[in-house]
This record gives C-alpha cells, sequence and structure tokens, in this order.
C-alpha cells in the first residue's frame, strides 16, 4: 500500500535527521493525528500541544518505529494517544466525565456519529460489526474507555456500576473483540 | 517485573494500548517495552486491533502555530553563522544570477488565476468508473480519495501531477490506491494559481518520478 511504504520511507529518513522528510511526514500525517487528538481531548489547545509534543517524540525516535510491527500510521496514532492519555491522568487539562446527551446516544447506541460510521465502514467494517456484537454495557465501557480516556474507576462512576464488573467487562470484551477480529481477518 | 505467561501479556498488552492500564502499572509496562521485543509484538497486534477505532475520527487540519513551534523548538539551536560570511550565500546570489537571465529567456509560462469553481475534480478510469476525488482546500492542499481499492502491481504507484497548457507536467503527489483518502501538500515550486489538466499515471515509486508525456487518466477541474 502506497502509502505505508511512503510513511515507513519517511520516518527511515526522519531518523537520519532528514528535516525534508519530516516536514512531508508532518504534512501528511497531522491532519489524521490532529483529529484522533481533537476526538480524545475535545479541546483544540490541548490537541494542537499535545500534536506538537506527539511530533517532537516522533522525530526523535523515529529510528524506533518496526515495519514488521505494524504500519506506520499506527505507530504514530499510539505515541499521541498514549501521551493523551499520560496528560490526562495527570489532570493537566479539565476532561468531560459528564458526557453531553448527543454524547451519550452515540456512546450507547454504536458509539460512532454517522460520518465516523462512514468512515468506520470505509476503513473497517469488521470492526464496526465485532463492536456490535458486544452487550451495549460492555461495549459503552470500552468506547469509553478508548476514546474518553477514562480509567476503570471513572467508567464505574460513569456508568454507575461496581468496579469489578466494568473491569470484567472491559477484560471480556477485548478477548470477544481479537476473537471476533482473528476470525473476520 | 517478569511477565512470563502469555495470557497475562496479552491481558496488560491490551488494556495498555486501550488505556485502562494506569498508574505505575502502565509505567512499569512502558519501561519494559524496549527491552521486550515479544511484549511489542502483542503491543502492535492490539494496536492493529483497536486503533482502527482512530480511522473513525475525522481528519483536521491543525493550526499553523504546531508547524511553526515544531520547527523553533526542533531545530530552532542549531547555530548559524552571518549570512555575509556564509560561502552559500554568495554561491546562491551567483546562481540566482544565472537563473535571472535564463528565465529571461524562456518564455514565459502562463500562469493564470485560479477560478474560484476549480476546486473539485473526479478520476474516473476507462468503464467512467469513479476511481479518486480531489477536492481542493481553501489553504491550497488537496484531499483525495480512492474510492476503490486497486491491484497495483509491485513497486508501482499511482501518481497526480497538474498539466498546465502550455508546459510539462508538475508532480503534486502520490494517490492513495488502497482505499484511502489522503491530503497532499501543495508542493514546493508548484505556483498555487497555475491553471491545468490533472493527470494520473501509474509509474516506478520514486523520489522524483519522471514527469509523464502522456496520462493514464486526466480530468478537469469542475465547480461542485
Amino acid at each position: 500500500m502506497a502509502s505505508h511504504d511512503l510513511l515507513a520511507d519517511l520516518l527511515a529518513r526522519c531518523a537520519l535527521r532528514d528535516r525534508r522528510a519530516f516536514e512531508t511526514l508532518y504534512q501528511q500525517t497531522s491532519p489524521i493525528l490532529y483529529g484522533l487528538l481533537l476526538k480524545l481531548t475535545r479541546d483544540r489547545d490541548s490537541a494542537a500541544d499535545l500534536l506538537q509534543e506527539g511530533f517532537v517524540r516522533i522525530w526523535q525516535r523515529a529510528g524506533d518505529y518496526r515495519p514488521q510491527l505494524g504500519q506506520p500510521i499506527t505507530w504514530m496514532g499510539s505515541i499521541v494517544r498514549h501521551l493523551s492519555i499520560d496528560r490526562l491522568r495527570r489532570g493537566e487539562h479539565r476532561h468531560r466525565i459528564e458526557l453531553d446527551d448527543e454524547a451519550w446516544l452515540r456512546v450507547a447506541d454504536a458509539g460512532l456519529s454517522p460520518e465516523e460510521e462512514a468512515h468506520v465502514q470505509q476503513g473497517d467494517s469488521a470492526l464496526a460489526r465485532c463492536l456490535e456484537a458486544l452487550e451495549p454495557e460492555p461495549r459503552r465501557a470500552v468506547l469509553l474507555a478508548y476514546f474518553e480516556g477514562l480509567t476503570h474507576d471513572a467508567i464505574a462512576r460513569s456508568l454507575d456500576r461496581p468496579l469489578g464488573t466494568v473491569k470484567a467487562w472491559v477484560r471480556r470484551s477485548l478477548q470477544r473483540l481479537k476473537t471476533c477480529l482473528g476470525e473476520a481477518s | 517485573m517478569n511477565y512470563p505467561h502469555s495470557l497475562w501479556r496479552d491481558r496488560l498488552a491490551a488494556e495498555y494500548v486501550l488505556g485502562t492500564l494506569h498508574g505505575s502499572a502502565r509505567r512499569r509496562f512502558e519501561r519494559l517495552l524496549p527491552a521486550h521485543p515479544a511484549l511489542q509484538r502483542v503491543v502492535a497486534d492490539w494496536e492493529r486491533r483497536l486503533n482502527r477505532l482512530t480511522a473513525a475520527s475525522p481528519p483536521a487540519s491543525p493550526p499553523p502555530e504546531v508547524w511553526d513551534a515544531l520547527q523553533h523548538r526542533l531545530f530552532a539551536a542549531e547555530p548559524r553563522r552571518s549570512w555575509w560570511d556564509s560561502l552559500r550565500f554568495w554561491r546562491g546570489l551567483a546562481a540566482v544570477g544565472v537563473l535571472a537571465a535564463v528565465v529571461a529567456l524562456t518564455p514565459r509560462l502562463v500562469m493564470a488565476p485560479l477560478d474560484a469553481d476549480m476546486s473539485f475534480a473526479a478520476i474516473r478510469g476507462k468503464q467512467r468508473e469513479l476511481l479518486w476525488t480531489v477536492a481542493r482546500a481553501d489553504d491550497g492542499r488537496l484531499h483525495v480519495s480512492n474510492l476503490r481499492p486497486m491491484a497495483m502491481p509491485p513497486d508501482q504507484r499511482c501518481f497526480l501531477w497538474l498539466k498546465p497548457a502550455d508546459s510539462p507536467p508538475m508532480m503534486l503527489g502520490v494517490l492513495p490506491d488502497d482505499g484511502s483518502a489522503r491530503t497532499l501538500p501543495m508542493p514546493a515550486g508548484v505556483p498555487e494559481a497555475v491553471r491545468g489538466e490533472l493527470w494520473v499515471t501509474m509509474q516506478p515509486m520514486a523520489p522524483r518520478p519522471t514527469p509523464p508525456l502522456e496520462p493514464l487518466y486526466q480530468t478537469r477541474w469542475k465547480a461542485i
């Protein structure tokens, strides 16, 4: 796939301190990563800030990227996601544990807005199908963790369920997703 | 700490990627990662599974300050000599002189301003099937979507070119061929306001592919 090869090539050049490659890499991937950060933080300033941190790290660690372990965009996405989670846990930005009604409906439904649904369908209908196969509450717990960055504790408070129940939901849901995606691919 | 059991390793990796591993467990896990390839592999597997959700976030253009700040943070610290004692500057000045002379002798490219309605293009295949759409953002970048994944010969890529009426094509970028979308920056050296057809070629992957003499597909900008 062209884009993955191209990005892997750009990362390799970044590891050799090629600034032009870094610029191209930024141009090619920053909208995707910024979109992801907007989703995670729901705050333009935090998202911009984390994007900057993320690209500093990508520049510094470009040499660590291993093509056999996954696609470049997944690797870069993980870097910004983990930065975002770390910051969230340090409480550096106010994070909405309370969702608005519309967001709740989305989470309760399939967890995805129509446009997101379209993205998922385009990109990966298998994952959408596997998520749909989960029970509503466990699915909600998984999506709250992934999209809202909530800990088990926070999910339990949000859903008003015992901590142990939430932990079990998340653990079982992950295993079911693994099995379901394994069958699908 | 050791994580000997593959089941435990898998569970921890899953919760790490999901984000529910937290506190000291999370930090310990992150410290273990660099030295444990097997653990890295399990994490990568979970990233591959779960980060497909990443596709559910619509891309958005980041504010330009982010790039400026990055430039400053990463590259500003390097020592800079004054421009007047830089040999490169004087060499550059000489080159500019030569270039100015060449430009004066070359018939000028006709660069007409871009029409307001030249903001969208559809690239169709031989059977008129829709292969790509190209949308031009206000900032000059092009958003290209591949509407059907293509079986590409290995090492070949589809390139997008801008073909002005009376000059050779200028490369705009590599087109996605896996059904995905991508934003192409306006490459340096391509005047933003140039008018022309869009050409698609299939060529061996190279940083600077040879400008084609004729396209595989071609199209014109349309009004939306």
